[in-house]
């Protein structure tokens, strides 16, 4: 039944092309939204992981992360963390950035931290703040770094996206008829 | 055939009825028609009568009569809108509006437009001379008095406003809050406790003790004349620990009564951290004030509010939501606070004057910070901006500063001596203005801020970094902010909700 009501609920919205927001709720607040697939959104609050089906606003708990942690996914669609440390260091022949994701380590000069990480890319920036800022694109299979000159669109999902207002609540905003634009899209490209 | 008539009819009726029957006009209150301001950021205010419907409003100022040339703000939400203007010169400004509903908003509707002049005088309209009646010189002449009142200078005290009480709380819960039962773990130290039924999808309130908001600090400003503005820092629960006794309904064969009813059987008790939606907005006069900004770390707000009229009750008002939708639990509630204002003198005793032309955010407060230990000034978040002299005195120092080598310089720096005996000095400049021995004033530009220097071996971002010091030497430094006259509330720390270790140090305002 209660399929039959979200159905047709989504159907009603698909006819009229109207933007819905809905309340995620229980969560305020968060340090990372990571986006897996259409249907769930991974929401990183203080140490806890979260997994939140869109549709049904199903909410569960997925796993937990360190501090210095941030949470990417991987092609399997899976939590995939990547732990970083920044030093100090008097020499430009030193590293000051330390990356370790699956068990690799990856260091670097510059200091600098993740922003965005899917499958086998990273995106980092430079990690404190009152230095000039600098946007890295990092190749996980060698470690292969490259500077972009503006900060690239790493997802595009047309008009789904979780806001966050003045108080920190988040919400869940789309619009049906543009999610069924990216599938068909997505459909035709297979 | 019919029946189609029939829904193409009521639908027709349903939007006549919520288009024809909306009588709304908008009124301009401030600044009236034909009035002449000194004061360059001006608070526009206007008045719609249909109170029933919501509305958005497109906020518009012309620069000519004829608006061919104009500047709008739409998708106001509002009726009122604050807006710097230039310093000299004569504005036409009028409002339009339409229906929220009707998206997009054609802003069909306009009100009457009025003029005013902003240190510029209007010219005068010539009318037939009338006979002065004796009430409208008693008007007219108040009239002026109101208007010397306006071209004084606005000292702008602080008013200290202190919670008085809280007067209402509520909590709403779709569910039964007398069941007191536990038959599951005995741990009552947690937060809530909720009992639930699985497959009859009933469920009841064990306890659940929120705690209520508190207001830590808050200060009232008067920016004009009856227009004010606050800020409130407090405390409310950001995090609830969640037990939750689940129990099943056991059929049992044997048991007839269990066949009609449910024998419920306890199952296990699960354990979860929410973080409940929140909204905390503040009220005068019943009438909701916009917030400017809500800065929150932890169980911590901060909250800046739009601007608003003196008014007698200024309240604050909270609401919280909690979803358990696996329980079939939900719960909203919430309460109110009433601000009591009281006046305070402004401190104008501190030494030094800004450093800028206008206040400019921090990026790093002076002190032991997440970045430095310590940190010998305050950052400032500029980027070529004219450095100034903060009080009359003497350039004593100027140059190349590198404290560590290649990787840790403070770049274009410069070292005065001032008045009362301290120093002041100035780091990353991109260009230096003055000489060593020329004799400054509170104000003078000194030169240009910028990202000369080095941290980590790597190029700065731009700022200036800024000390006092007691003596010449480094390790004499202070917190600049004990000796700075200005408002520090009005300093923000930039960017701190997505960079939360600049609120660290000596921070006047540790929360935003």
């Amino acid at each position: 039944m209660e399929y039959l009501k979200l159905s047709l609920h989504l159907f009603l919205l698909f006819l009229s092309g109207s933007n819905e927001k809905i309340l995620i709720p229980n969560i305020t607040n968060p340090q990372q939204i990571v986006w897996v697939n259409l249907n769930e959104v991974s929401i990183v609050k203080e140490e806890n992981i979260y997994l939140v089906d869109v549709w049904n606003m199903d909410i569960q708990k997925k796993g937990e992360r360190l501090p210095n942690e941030f949470v990417g996914i991987d092609e399997e669609g899976n939590v995939l963390l990547c732990s970083f440390e920044n030093f100090v260091i008097s020499s430009k022949d030193d590293y000051s950035t330390r990356i370790v994701i699956k068990g690799k380590e990856y260091k670097y000069f510059e200091t600098i931290r993740p922003i965005y990480l899917r499958d086998n890319t990273l995106v980092a920036m430079t990690g404190v703040d009152f230095l000039e800022q600098h946007i890295y694109k990092i190749n996980l299979d060698d470690g292969s770094k490259e500077e972009l000159k503006e900060m690239p669109k790493m997802e595009e999902k047309g008009n789904l996206y979780v806001s966050e207002d003045i108080y920190g609540n988040l919400y869940i905003n789309y619009n049906i008829r543009e999610i069924v634009k990216i599938i068909y899209t997505n459909l035709r490209q297979l | 055939m019919f029946k189609f008539h029939l829904i193409c009819i009521s639908v027709a009726i349903f939007f006549l009825f919520t288009t024809v029957f909306v009588y709304a006009d908008v009124k301009l209150i401030y600044p009236p028609d034909r009035a002449e301001l000194t004061e360059t950021e001006v608070l526009f205010d206007w008045e719609n009568t249909d109170t029933l419907h919501e509305y958005l409003y497109q906020w518009e100022l012309g620069i000519n009569e004829n608006w061919s040339g104009y500047i709008s703000r739409p998708d106001l939400v509002e009726s009122e809108y604050l807006r710097g203007l230039t310093k000299y010169s004569i504005y036409y400004w009028r409002v339009k509006y339409c229906l929220k509903s009707e998206i997009p908003c054609k802003y069909d509707l306009v009100s009457p437009t009025y003029v005013l002049g902003v240190n510029k005088e209007l010219p005068k309209i010539i009318v037939e001379e009338v006979k002065p009646d004796p009430k409208e010189e008693e008007i007219k002449k108040n009239t002026s008095e109101e208007k010397v009142e306006m071209k004084e200078k606005i000292v702008t005290p602080k008013k200290e406003v202190i919670p008085k009480e809280i007067i209402e709380e509520y909590m709403d819960w779709n569910v039964n809050t007398q069941d007191a039962k536990i038959l599951g773990a005995a741990d009552t130290t947690k937060v809530c406790r909720f009992k639930y039924v699985n497959g009859s999808k009933k469920a009841s309130v064990i306890h659940c003790d929120i705690p209520s908001l508190n207001i830590t600090k808050s200060l009232g400003y008067s920016i004009y004349t009856n227009v004010n503005t606050i800020s409130v820092q407090g405390t409310y629960f950001s995090q609830l620990n969640v037990l939750a006794d689940e129990y099943v309904c056991k059929k049992d064969f044997l048991q007839p009564k269990s066949w009609f009813s449910c024998i419920e059987e306890f199952k296990e008790t699960n354990t979860f951290t929410i973080y409940p939606n929140m909204s905390i907005r503040i009220y005068a006069n019943d009438t909701l004030v916009n917030t400017l900004s809500f800065d929150s770390q932890g169980n911590s707000f901060n909250m800046y509010s739009g601007y608003f009229k003196d008014g007698k009750e200024l309240r604050l008002r909270y609401g919280y939501s909690m979803d358990l939708g696996k329980y079939n639990i939900q719960m909203n509630g919430g309460g109110s606070v009433l601000l009591s204002p009281q006046m305070i003198t402004f401190d104008t005793e501190k030494p030094f004057s800004f450093p800028f032309e206008e206040l400019i955010g921090v990026t790093q407060w002076h002190g032991n910070t997440a970045y430095q230990k310590p940190h010998t000034g305050i950052d400032f978040g500029s980027t070529k901006e004219n450095v100034l002299a903060v009080s009359n005195g003497e350039v004593i120092g100027k140059g190349w500063d590198s404290y560590k080598g290649e990787c840790f310089s403070g770049g274009n720096y410069l070292l005065t001596k001032q008045s009362n005996g301290m120093y002041v000095a100035y780091f990353h400049l991109e260009s230096i203005g003055v000489n060593v021995g020329k004799k400054i004033k509170t104000g003078d530009v000194l030169g240009v801020s910028g990202n000369t220097g080095a941290w980590n071996c790597q190029s700065l971002k731009s700022h200036l970094h800024f000390e006092t010091r007691k003596g010449r030497n480094q390790s004499t430094h202070v917190n600049p902010v004990d000796y700075i006259s200005v408002d520090w509330n009005k300093v923000l720390t930039l960017n701190s909700k997505y960079i939360p270790e600049r609120l660290s140090g000596e921070n006047p305002h540790p929360n935003f």
